[in-house]
């Protein structure tokens, strides 16, 4: 999804205005002119100045872009629901993960993307657990990292 | 020279070189796997070599690190996701010569000069360690400053075929970097009251979403497009090695010089080696329109600039105990570990240990072509995968990757916010290597330019009071103007062209 850059700018600006209201309340140092809140600030404006540039590219191109240029995923709906998958499967992964536990969660979100995806049932499920066990051995046996047991807890 | 052959000694030895091939398939791994980095593999062995004598404990390090560092190399020129940050300076690059149906080539020059790079970065560290840390040690805050606007202005050359929205994106990563506590008052910023942002973004995780997740949701809307697989097989890649070599060794000692001054200035590592070699070398190529396009000039500066950084990091580490970047920083608290406390009399007490550390670099480096050869021969079933199983791996992978960073979901989430940004970004053609430029440079140039008002009292021209801070200054204002003055001609012609 292409935006036009005049509101790409536009959202620029209103960044620099939220940075400027959020640095408004920071503390200053005793005796010092220069508080917590110069640096993002000085970053702010130099945004704010790249928005101005970019609603004046934006009006000024020829021919004029339309304001939102759809890109070819979005007409489809199975290559947009494949990209809201992904994106509600790494929440999914966030959430459930400490009360399902690394094995069961990593198992149904790598099953649910491949079959989305149109592989094979069988392959799916055969790679989906097998790099599922492959992962947990590495990292969590061979370097430790504490990857969530959740329901397997019991046979820890 | 009684202490170089005990040295030799203490190296060659079958546990330490057992020790050195075990660790060298474990740098491979992690650099070769995106979101696993070189700095990731150290702290990873940490906790092993703790029950190793100094030596092996030491090449340990050295190795999986100069191994990382090149493995890297490998996923970011088959699947254009960098195993590592130091090869995020020429990802696109080097994935643009395996559209052309280069990866042979991409993959041989990463090898190779790699090895060249990391024997190259060693010398300097064996010959000329003292009088380089000597210069870095000289630097105040306003050198520092100006190091880091020098950085930050090459990653918007990286990208100057549009370089106001380089601009937005470098900008944009500062202003990420911002959160946090402050780095002068202690003051958190932009936490939104969530503890975990105090500590600020996390770089890794940010990493893996803005180049590997926003690399994953594009594959995932087009699970067989173009973009899946374009080589089946990876043939001999020595090949067409030798004209290269003869053609472009200039470019290679250039990024090894750059890589390993840079590596032993504080605080910069292999990422930014690389980002300014690859900056280098176009601006001073003679066919800088080829860049981007596929084009092995770059890759050969930036590849032999990062694995030479590594050498040139360990300089003032070992001789003053200043990590030369986040791997050596670790390696500065094993040193005080093993009792090896950093320092000039390190010298003169142990100079075996020193050497034998030395040896360990350059028994890395040989062992590096070998093995990579062979990693590279092994990689490619990446290739042979169908995207539609590979891509929901690789972000497991993703996840894996960032949660390893702070064992906890923060980093997950901080990886799906920036795959989600990325992928915004790169849709209206944002490039987002700047950003990730500007959030590792941020902490450095808001400190140092902290700093150097504090001292100045707000006086700007004490920016360029010293003679350091005068060249790096006047550099850095110098190629920021042309760069405003080009993008302004680029509004007004275009503005010509529309009416006309």
């Amino acid at each position: 999804m292409r935006v036009n850059d005049a509101v790409l700018g536009a959202l620029l600006l209103a960044l620099m205005a939220a940075v400027f209201s959020a640095t408004a309340a920071f503390p200053r140092i005793p005796g010092q002119p220069y508080g917590p809140d110069l640096f993002p600030r000085l970053v702010a404006a130099g945004l704010g100045l790249a928005g101005l540039l970019m609603i004046l590219r934006g009006l000024l191109a020829r021919p004029r872009p339309p304001i939102v240029r759809l890109a070819p995923w979005a007409r489809s709906a199975r290559s947009a629901g494949a990209i809201a998958l992904a994106l509600v499967g790494i929440v999914f992964y966030i959430l459930a993960a400490d009360t399902l536990g690394f094995v069961v969660t990593a198992f149904v979100l790598l099953a649910a993307l491949m079959l989305y995806l149109r592989t094979r049932v069988l392959t799916a499920l055969l790679v989906s657990a097998a790099t599922t066990l492959i992962v947990e051995y590495t990292f969590a046996s061979l370097m430790r990292i504490p990857l969530p047991r959740g329901l397997l807890v019991v046979f820890a | 020279m009684g202490a170089v052959s005990a040295a030799f000694g203490l190296i060659a030895d079958l546990n330490v070189l057992g020790v050195i091939l075990g660790s060298a398939v474990f740098g491979i791994l992690v650099g070769a796997i995106p979101g696993l980095t070189a700095t990731m593999a150290t702290a990873l062995l940490v906790p092993v070599t703790f029950f190793m004598p100094p030596v092996p404990a030491l090449a340990a390090i050295v190795t999986a690190t100069a191994m990382a560092i090149f493995a890297g190399d490998i996923p970011s020129t088959l699947l254009r996701m960098p195993g590592t940050p130091a090869s995020a300076a020429y990802t696109d690059e080097a994935f643009a010569m395996t559209r052309k149906g280069e990866a042979e080539l991409a993959l041989g020059v990463n090898v190779v000069y790699s090895a060249l790079g990391g024997l190259f970065g060693t010398l300097v560290l064996m010959l000329a360690a003292p009088a380089l840390a000597d210069l870095a040690l000289g630097f105040s805050s306003f050198e520092y400053f100006w190091l880091a606007c020098l950085g930050l202005t090459c990653g918007v050359f990286i990208a100057s075929l549009t370089p106001l929205k380089a601009m937005v994106s470098l900008l944009f990563g500062l202003l990420v970097s911002t959160v946090g506590f402050d780095a002068i008052a202690g003051f958190p910023r932009f936490t939104f009251g969530v503890t975990e942002m105090m500590q600020g973004v996390s770089f890794i995780p940010a990493m893996i979403g803005l180049f590997a997740v926003s690399e994953v949701l594009r594959g995932m809307a087009a699970p067989e497009g173009p973009a899946s697989a374009p080589q089946r097989r990876i043939g001999n890649v020595l090949r067409g090695l030798g004209p290269i070599m003869a053609r472009y060794w200039p470019n290679m000692l250039r990024g090894n010089a750059i890589g390993t001054l840079i590596g032993a200035l504080p605080g910069a590592g292999a990422d930014i080696a690389a980002w300014v070699s690859y900056a280098v070398s176009k601006r001073f190529s003679r066919e800088p329109e080829k860049f981007g396009t596929g084009h092995v000039e770059g890759v050969i500066d930036a590849t032999s600039a990062n694995n030479a950084a590594l050498g040139g990091a360990w300089i003032p580490a070992l001789v003053f105990g200043i990590p030369g970047d986040s791997i050596t920083a670790i390696v500065i608290g094993v040193l005080y570990m093993k009792g090896m406390n950093p320092g000039p009399t390190v010298f003169v007490q142990n100079p075996q240990l020193i050497y034998a550390v030395f040896l360990a670099f350059i028994v890395a480096n040989l062992l590096m072509v070998p093995l990579g050869l062979v990693a590279i021969r092994g990689a490619t079933w990446i290739l042979r995968v169908p995207r539609r199983v590979l891509l929901p791996i690789i972000l497991l992978f993703c996840i894996v990757g960032s949660f390893a960073i702070t064992s906890s979901a923060y980093g997950i989430v901080i990886m799906l916010a920036a795959g989600v940004v990325g992928w915004i970004m790169e849709e209206n053609g944002i490039p987002v290597a700047p950003a990730i430029l500007g959030l590792v440079l941020g902490e450095l140039l808001e400190q140092t330019f902290m700093t150097s008002m504090i001292k100045a009292q707000g006086d700007l021209l004490a920016f360029f009071d010293r003679p350091l801070s005068v060249v790096l200054g006047t550099l850095t204002v110098l190629v920021w103007a042309g760069a405003i003055v080009r993008a302004v001609l680029k509004l007004v012609r275009a503005r010509g062209a529309g009416h006309a």
